[in-house]
């Protein structure tokens, strides 16, 4: 393939839309600069990069509703498929703590010996980033939802609040040592804060199960929250070509994964049952069997939040130039 | 993004655009020429996408496949605030140094 090919196939990588507008004078200029002798590996580089840029961020993209719907639902179909895709593993993550013997602050904090392992360390920072992540998605989902609604009647914008709301919780039922990923997170959060100083593990049960029932509502948030993102995704006027096939994947990928997880939950309970009994009763002896695997699958979970993040808010970018430009063709239309 | 020796690439598209309309390889040009940093092709489009979107510069009439874009007044506007800015730094940097 010679050099002029090897840049028209870097250039048919960049978005329809940047092409229709940019793609001939990017073409000059790339003719321009070979004949000037510039290498084609830079040239080629550029141009990844550049289409890269103009996909996933949409630099350029004019204000076109069309264009915006079907940006918004590449979008949502992206992010609904990393969701529903991450479910199941949410729930491994939450069901294994894979952690036990990873607490390192757990050691410093009560003097009980502890080892340390490299999966149980990845696994108990990665959960804590799925907090994180989790509640950064929902404030996405909830403001894409918004977005989608004409402006005015954005009544909701309230709800970004909540899950942040809902992850200090569950940070707090962690510091508190609730049961909300028990152990080795509580013991490195309170390692991180200064909440362990004033509650002692177990100090206060009442108010630790407090905490732990709003923390749940982290969790749910993001289980509730993929199917927001298909009722969402159905309310952006998105024509209905890839979507519901990207849905029912991810729905699939969903409901098998979970059945797994289940599956291999009853598994290592049976398993469990015939050993001696554990010194301390919990999900996380149970599936003591299952450990090992806590760490890839939690940073699984992490790489799916962060595409489901990323494609929210591009949805959310793109409904609302949809939003913008239907309200001012209102306002034109307007004689008032 | 930033060019090798830090400049912000549209900053150097609008100082290249202030002395007049300029098509893409005109611009890749200059600006090699007076800051001595050479811009793809995907960096210098992405960073037209972005100023134009925001209304600092203009396509002109196209001269066959080339489109020469130009400084809006907004872009001047902007232009002139950070090179101002720019300046600023740059004195007080300079006369720290200069007090060392």
């Amino acid at each position: 393939m010679n050099r002029r090919a090897l840049v028209a196939a870097a250039l048919r990588t960049y978005p329809r839309w940047w092409r229709d507008r940019y793609g001939e004078e990017m073409a000059a200029l790339c003719d321009d600069l070979t004949a000037e002798g510039k290498p084609a590996s830079r040239l080629l580089l550029s141009l990844c990069a550049g289409a890269a840029t103009a996909r996933i961020r949409g630099t350029g993209i004019p204000p076109v509703p069309s264009l915006h719907q079907a940006r918004a639902r590449a979008a949502l179909a992206v992010a609904a498929m990393a969701m529903l895709a991450a479910v199941p593993l949410l729930v491994w993550a939450c069901l294994t703590t894979g952690d036990r013997e990873a607490s390192v602050g757990r050691h410093v904090l009560t003097g009980q010996p502890s080892g340390f392992s490299l999966a149980g360390e990845v696994a108990l920072w990665a959960k804590l980033a799925l907090l994180v992540l989790a509640a950064a998605l929902v404030v996405q989902l909830v403001g894409a939802w918004g977005a989608a609604r004409p402006a005015g009647r954005r009544r909701w914008s309230v709800l970004r609040w909540a899950p942040v709301a809902c992850t200090l919780a569950a940070l707090g039922a962690a510091a508190v040592r609730g049961h909300y990923l028990p152990e080795g997170l509580s013991t490195h959060v309170t390692a991180a804060g200064a909440v362990a100083v004033v509650y002692r593990p177990g100090a206060h049960p009442a108010v630790a199960a407090a905490f732990t029932l709003v923390a749940w509502v982290a969790v749910g948030l993001v289980v509730v929250s993929s199917a927001a993102l298909v009722l969402l995704a159905a309310r952006s006027r998105a024509e209905p070509t890839c979507l519901p096939r990207a849905g029912r994947i991810g729905w699939r990928l969903s409901v098998t994964g979970t059945l797994a997880a289940l599956g291999a939950m009853v598994w290592a309970a049976g398993v469990s049952l015939q050993s001696p009994p554990p010194a301390h009763g919990s999900y996380a002896v149970v599936t003591s069997h299952l450990r090992p695997w806590a760490g890839p699958l939690a940073s699984a979970v992490l790489v799916l939040a962060v595409l489901a993040w990323v494609g929210a808010a591009q949805a959310r970018k793109s409904l609302r130039v949809v939003a913008d430009v239907d309200s001012e063709a209102r306002r034109a239309g307007d004689p008032g | 993004m930033r060019t090798r020796h830090g400049t912000d690439p549209s900053l150097l598209v609008m100082a290249s655009l202030a002395t007049g309309p300029k098509h893409g390889y005109a611009l890749t040009k200059d600006i090699e020429a007076f800051s001595g940093s050479s811009l793809g092709p995907g960096t210098l489009y992405a960073c037209v996408a972005r100023l134009e979107e925001r209304g600092l510069v203009e396509p002109v009439a196209a001269e066959g496949r080339r489109r020469p874009y130009r400084l809006t007044a907004a872009g001047q506007v902007e232009l002139r605030h950070r090179l101002q800015e720019a300046q600023q730094v740059a004195r007080v940097g300079l006369a720290r140094l200069e007090v060392r």
